[in-house]
């Protein structure tokens, strides 16, 4: 099967095109019946190609030259290996039960078509992410994800705060491209390839000055498109576009494409150890400082986005640790456990008649079981708490952190960890547990959703539950570790001792002891009211502040940045103004003046402005021209004597001189 | 007795079997026409339909062969085969847009599919001779089926006009070839281009030559319509059918930038710096007046005919390159010029319905709105046209920008660039008036079958092929092999 695996993105482009060209005039409402099955065929593709793969195929297919030149050679090529498995069982699966949930929670829109166009496009490209074997393959990818996520974002283009964020995702995704395209023509200048399997196998001739510069400027690209310091302010914002696109794309599959570059790339990043360290510096912090945004955020949305910035944060940390594995495998569980509450989160939204804000939200348990049950799973699963799937995940990735020396950073993950239990729990609890707060407005239409959104909501938290177990412990590694062993270069531990020090189990208690607290810490202030939040807000108010704000990193931005862009650009409009449009004022005066003055000996040549000459010239050569085609044959004739005469004469002419 | 006809080597029949096969389809349609009811003559269309596919497999397996026989005078090459193959697919299409036109103009006769195919078989001896003598047989066989083509409407006054004004044009302009060719005997003593070339290797050049090659350029100057022997186009273009115009734009003025080329490079070899020059003013003439006169033209077929002028400007560079890139860079040409500009021709087909030519800009007027699909299929043959990417347009001028780039022409390629800035004015002016203007209301749009499998059919190739160049790029690379090859 794995030879058809090229089918795989091709079914997604077929209802990306039917839907785009026919949707609007003769689809309209049943765009679901070309975007699903579509999407159907992919997952069905990616699972037969799963099972070649875990049967040990690897296969490249080359589909046909893109750019030839005698410098550039680029093929379109897919390069499926085990890390491609994965990321393809990953996106189609996601995106196959989040196109069905769109079914129902998109239902009622009249771009109903346009939706499906932008999801199906959404898929083909990140397919192509995921399958191209070469960087370039991959930016293509790259750039067509992020082009999509802008539409979606903007999906709703009426509302001003819809479209602005889908700027601002796009521009901040460009300012990481920057870095990735350098790092890119970097390694195409040293290497002269951009094909994976040729990088890697030429990377150790490189100077390790030079894979430093190059992954760390792959590096900046990802932290634009995974949303990592300095780059993530964009994703909180990105929530304005329709949840399920939020699921998809900016919890499951786009925003998780850097971490699949880095691990993609990890023959490149184990040879450069300053890089590693600066990816799991970023991964640490942003998870850190994410999750303590995500304890003041009163939408739940904005909750479940600042965790997701958290828990990239997380799966960066593991590669930078060297535990690659550990970094796909925390992506995969996440992809499934985040995608579920994005889902559960928009199911709320959808009864709540779109009300985001959790303080009037609580008992919601009662009316919509399925969805509170949902996600609870998923809650559980990203707290940590055993045996959901973020707990096998997160707790390899602190192991690896420990058992590389990097104690720091393994205990700034460990306090994050309770952290992101506790702000999981306050979320939960605010929701679905204590006194209903809910307007009398919404509670008269508060009902359970239908089935084609709940269907695809118990299916992800069976993913969330039973995801984790491929991460059982076999000797040395992991299943899942065993599987990926082939794609990924395992960097040796430098510091073996403390994992002699501290046995395993004793950090899998203290990380589960961490998130339980977390949990009883919520319990006890959201749910039994023994503590009252608001008086540890009065008391603690500039922690809460800052944390309220985001650290003012939007107001720096602005000030930094934006700001100053738009100086220039007043500048640049005022130099425009009195310089170049004075110069250009002042030319056509003259020539004004001019034509004034001529005016009465040259009827006709009246000269209007400076820029109309040139056009103006041509205009007249026609007409000259235009008089020479007089409809008389023997004219013509004339004309080819007189022509065949001058040539003959100018090139006799020629000849002698 | 015996001994003489040992001297003489048999020709080998084989090469020449397409071009039979030709003939007899176009005898077959001529003799089966009497027989078939006046509401059936569409049958003769099918009948040539199914007579360009064969012919195209027919000819397809000829490709990798090389033969000369004749006793010198014909040649099946890469180079020639590819120039037929383009001939069979462009003659395709030009049938396919005239099923229904010639019943709507009421000119539904067998003939006019057999003097196609007569045509065709002139382009073909043409593209395949190597002797003088052969190339003018071929181009009066091609010449004499388009003057009656060109009046095909008997009952319409402009084409009668326009067939007569062709014709005077023709014989006129075959006499200074002639005299080309003539002169060319009188200096070397033949008119086999094997002959020619090894006399002047032997002899030096001939002052008599310099003369000759302008006169040959002069006398294919006609039917490539390069400045100045263009003045019949215009009028030809916008009198004659439109099916038949689409046929004349492109076909026989690829087949005798063909020839051009070959005499050029196969006879006149020793004498390349010298018509290069000739050809770099032609050309500069060409882009510059073409494009230059069409801006002023409210009538969208004359104003196609001049930027027909300025694409043969455009050809000519390919040849002036005088390397490998420029021939194969011209027969990717004539592919993306035949998609794009029988493209746009056929768009004006679309629109004729009653009392409406459609050929002035008026009758595009809001098309856009009328019929949104047929809008967009014009605008892509318009920006292939004007050379933007993604359209087999922008590869074909990419292509032979670089070649005249790669033998050192900056100054043509300065006058090429602009020229074609100045074409994109122009044919947006027709974009213009299909989004930007609101519709006249009159006859509804008749919106033939044929025609648009037709448009489509040309509209994918123009996408297509400019993405993924390859296939045409490959076919390409082999007829320029055929000069430069060893």
């Amino acid at each position: 099967m794995i030879e058809y695996a090229w089918l795989i993105p091709v079914f997604p482009l077929v209802g990306m095109t039917i839907n785009g060209i026919f949707g609007i005039k003769y689809i309209k409402d049943k765009a679901h019946w070309v975007a699903v099955p579509a999407l159907g065929l992919s997952w069905l593709f990616s699972i037969l190609v799963f099972i070649d793969v875990l049967n040990g195929k690897t296969a490249l297919i080359e589909l046909f030259d893109w750019i030839i030149t005698p410098d550039i050679n680029v093929k379109v090529a897919f390069w499926i290996d085990q890390l491609t498995a994965v990321m393809l069982m990953v996106v189609t699966t996601l995106s196959f039960w989040i196109h069905v949930y769109s079914i129902g929670y998109m239902g009622h829109d009249p771009g109903y078509p346009r939706y499906f166009t932008y999801l199906n496009m959404f898929v083909f490209f990140m397919l192509i992410l995921v399958l191209g074997s070469s960087y370039l393959l991959l930016f293509v990818g790259w750039e067509g994800v992020g082009l999509c996520s802008y539409l979606l974002i903007g999906y709703w283009y009426e509302r001003e705060s819809a479209w602005k964020a889908g700027m601002k995702a796009f521009i901040t995704n460009r300012v990481g491209d920057y870095g990735f395209i350098l790092g890119m023509f970097t390694l195409w200048y040293y290497l002269g390839t951009l094909n994976f399997n040729e990088v890697f196998a030429k990377a150790h001739t490189l100077s390790p000055e030079i894979v430093t510069i190059a992954t760390l400027l792959l590096f900046a690209g990802a932290t634009g498109k995974s949303a990592q310091i300095p780059l993530y302010v964009w994703l909180p914002d990105a929530m304005e576009g329709p949840t399920p696109v939020s699921a998809l794309i900016h919890a499951a599959t786009m925003v998780t494409a850097g971490v699949y570059m880095v691990a993609r790339s990890n023959v490149l990043y184990s040879m450069a150890p300053l890089s590693l360290e600066v990816v799991a510096i970023i991964g640490c912090l942003t998870a850190f400082f994410a999750a303590t945004i995500g304890t003041s955020q009163f939408d739940l949305k904005r909750v479940l986005a600042y965790s997701t910035v958290s828990q990239l944060g997380y799966m960066f940390f593991g590669c930078g640790v060297g535990a690659y594995a550990s970094g796909i495998f925390h992506l995969m569980t996440h992809a499934f456990f985040k995608g579920l509450l994005f889902l559960s989160s928009g199911s709320v939204m959808h009864a709540m008649s779109d009300v985001l804000d959790m303080r009037l939200m609580g008992s919601l348990k009662k009316y919509m079981p399925i969805t509170s049950f949902t996600f609870i799973i998923g809650g559980l699963a990203l707290a940590g708490i055993p045996p959901f799937a973020g707990f096998w995940s997160k707790d390899e990735i602190l192991h690896h952190a420990f058992t590389s020396g990097h104690i720091t950073l393994w205990f700034l993950g460990t306090l994050t960890a309770g952290i992101t239990a506790y702000y999981t729990f306050r979320a939960v609890f605010m929701t679905f547990f204590g006194r209903g707060r809910i307007p009398k407005v919404i509670k008269e239409h508060l009902h359970e959703s239908p089935p084609v959104m709940t269907i695809p909501l118990i299916v992800l938290s069976i993913g969330a539950i039973f995801a984790g177990f491929v991460g059982l412990k076999k000797g040395e590694t992991t299943y899942f570790g065993e599987f990926l062993a082939p794609v990924i270069h395992v960097v040796h531990h430098a510091n073996e001792g403390h994992a002699k020090a501290i046995p395993e189990s004793m950090l899998i208690a203290l990380s589960v002891a961490v998130g339980l607290t977390g949990i009883f810490i919520a319990y006890i202030v959201h749910m039994k009211k023994l503590i009252d939040p608001n008086e540890w807000v009065k008391r603690l108010w500039f922690l809460h502040r800052v944390f309220y704000r985001k650290y003012w990193v939007d107001e720096l931005y602005f000030a930094l940045f934006i700001d100053r862009t738009l100086d220039l650009a007043f500048f640049s409009w005022k130099f425009d103004q009195w310089i170049i449009d004075g110069v250009v004022n002042g030319a056509a005066w003259i020539s004004r003046a001019f034509a004034w003055i001529t005016r009465y000996c040259t009827e006709p040549f009246i000269v209007d402005g400076a820029v109309n000459g040139a056009s103006y010239v041509v205009d007249l050569s026609a007409r000259v021209l235009r008089r020479v085609q007089t409809g008389l044959v023997s004219n013509y004739m004339l004309f080819v004597v007189a022509g065949t005469v001058c040539l003959l004469t100018v090139f006799m002419f020629i000849r002698l001189f | 007795m015996s001994n003489f006809l040992a001297g003489i080597q048999f020709p080998d029949i084989t090469a020449i079997i397409p071009e039979v096969i030709a003939l007899i389809i176009g005898c077959l349609i001529l003799l089966i026409d009497p027989f078939i009811p006046k509401q059936k003559k569409r049958l003769n269309g099918y009948i040539a339909l199914f007579g360009f596919v064969v012919l195209f497999f027919v000819t397809l397996s000829y490709l990798g062969k090389s033969i000369v026989t004749f006793f010198d005078m014909f040649s099946v090459d890469n180079f020639s085969t590819s120039m037929k193959l383009f001939f069979f697919v462009a003659n395709f299409v030009v049938v396919l847009i005239s099923l229904r036109y010639l019943e709507m103009e009421d000119s539904n006769l067998g003939e006019y599919y057999a003097l196609l195919m007569f045509a065709t078989v002139g382009m073909m001896v043409m593209v395949s001779s190597k002797d003088l003598i052969m190339f003018y047989i071929g181009l009066e066989t091609m010449a004499i089926p388009l003057y009656v083509l060109a009046g095909f409407i008997r009952m319409n006054e402009r084409s009668a006009e326009s067939a007569l004004k062709y014709l005077l044009m023709g014989v006129f302009v075959s006499g200074i070839f002639l005299y080309g060719i003539a002169l060319t005997y009188g200096a070397t003593g033949s008119t086999k281009l094997v002959d020619i070339v090894r006399f002047t290797y032997i002899n030096g050049v001939n002052p008599i030559l310099f003369v000759a090659i302008i006169l040959i350029a002069c006398g294919l100057g006609l039917e490539i319509a390069m400045v100045p022997f263009h003045f019949w186009a215009p009028d030809v273009y916008e009198g004659a059918p439109t099916s038949v115009t689409a046929f004349i734009s492109v076909v026989p003025k690829v087949a005798a930038i063909a020839a051009l080329l070959r005499v050029y490079f196969e006879g006149f070899t020793f004498f390349a710096p010298y018509w290069q020059t000739v050809l770099w003013l032609l050309s500069a003439l060409t882009m510059i007046i073409g494009n230059v006169t069409a801006v002023v033209q409210d009538n969208v077929k004359r104003m196609l005919a001049y930027s027909s002028v300025a694409h043969a400007g455009y050809m000519l560079m390919g040849i002036l390159s005088f390397n490998e890139l420029g021939v194969s860079s011209l027969v990717y040409y004539f592919f993306a010029y035949s998609f794009m500009n029988i493209g746009a021709f056929a768009l004006v087909i679309y629109l004729r319905r009653k009392n409406i030519v459609g050929d002035r800009l008026e009758d595009f007027r809001g098309l856009a709105q009328k019929d949104p699909i047929a809008a967009l299929v014009m605008v892509v043959f318009l920006l292939s046209l004007a050379g933007v990417p993604p359209t087999v347009g922008f590869v074909g001028k990419f292509l032979i920008f670089s070649a005249a780039l790669k033998a050192g022409f900056y100054w043509l390629l300065v006058i090429a660039v602009v020229t074609s800035v100045i074409s994109l004015y122009y044919y947006f002016k027709i974009a213009r008036s299909m989004y930007l203007e609101e519709p006249v209301a009159d006859e509804p749009l008749l919106q033939p079958l044929s025609v648009k499998i037709a448009i489509f059919l040309l509209a994918i190739l123009t996408v297509v092929f400019g993405v993924y160049p390859t296939p045409i790029m490959n076919l390409a690379d082999l007829s320029a092999k055929v000069f430069f090859g060893y």
